[in-house]
């Protein structure tokens, strides 16, 4: 039983130290307060853009460049059904150049996306 | 593997299993817990709602609230007028019609707060469609 117990264990601090790992290297980021719109409902994005402070995009924890988000919404676009059913989401960083939200409003715009949020989080 | 051979070769040996149960509940509290925060991260609210697009196409003479840096200072130019804060900015949009929408033309130099400021002020001035259109 003990060396059984034993590998319990060292499975159990794998996954805390992995969880803990990951927690760093989470997009750590400030969105814009602001209050946002007046909506009740909870809906899912379907496509997250994350775009950090010194301009880098991650999407599913991942750092993509531009060109590989194309594909990544070309995908999302296609588990939907359509592009007019994708609502995605743009979580900016507040400190971050307008210049570089911009450069993914564009890509997303070329993909035929003509409805995007801009996400908030509440502090005014 | 050991097992507890104590009391002579007749007897069956144990399993004591209620450690490995609770370091795997331990586990699967642990797989909940972060599934969770997962999740949240996709949800919409609170978000700013924008439409995207190009002034010139839609409209031939639209209503367009540009967001730019000025000797340092982030502005709200609508028409001739500058504005730097938040209150005359609201002030303003509220005396323009708003059955045209607005759009919202952000460029660079400008942090993404003074953008979400922008379109949040023509959301707070009663402009239901705001369209962002990146400056080249």
């Amino acid at each position: 039983m003990t060396p059984m117990i034993d590998i319990v264990f060292q499975l159990l601090i794998f996954f805390l130290v992995t969880a803990q790992m990951a927690e760093q290297t989470r997009a750590k980021m400030e969105l814009p307060k602001e209050r946002g719109e007046d909506t009740t409902e909870v809906e899912q994005a379907g496509l997250t853009v994350n775009i950090l402070a010194d301009g880098s995009i991650v999407v599913n924890d991942q750092t993509v460049s531009l060109e590989e988000l194309d594909t990544l919404v070309d995908e999302a676009i296609r588990s939907v059904g359509g592009a007019d059913r994708l609502k995605p989401l743009v979580r900016a960083d507040r400190a971050c150049d307008a210049a570089r939200l911009n450069e993914v409003f564009n890509r997303l715009a070329a993909r035929g996306l003509s409805a995007i949020r801009l996400a908030t989080e509440r502090g005014r | 593997m050991r097992f507890n051979r104590r009391g002579g070769a007749d007897r069956k040996p144990e399993l004591n299993l209620a450690s490995m149960i609770d370091a795997t509940f331990l586990l699967l509290a642990f797989f909940i817990f972060t599934t969770g925060q997962g999740q949240n991260e996709s949800k919409l609210s609170p978000n700013l709602r924008v439409e995207q697009g190009s002034e010139a196409k839609d409209d031939l003479e639209p209503q367009v609230l540009e967001v730019l840096r000025v000797d340092s200072k982030v502005v709200f130019r609508l028409g001739s007028s500058d504005m730097e804060s938040r209150e005359q900015l609201v002030q303003a949009l509220e005396a323009l019609p708003h059955e045209k929408g607005l759009f919202v033309r952000v460029y660079g130099g400008v942090e993404v707060a003074s953008a979400a400021t922008a379109i949040q002020s023509a959301r707070d001035a009663g402009f239901e469609i705001v369209t962002y259109v990146p400056a080249k």
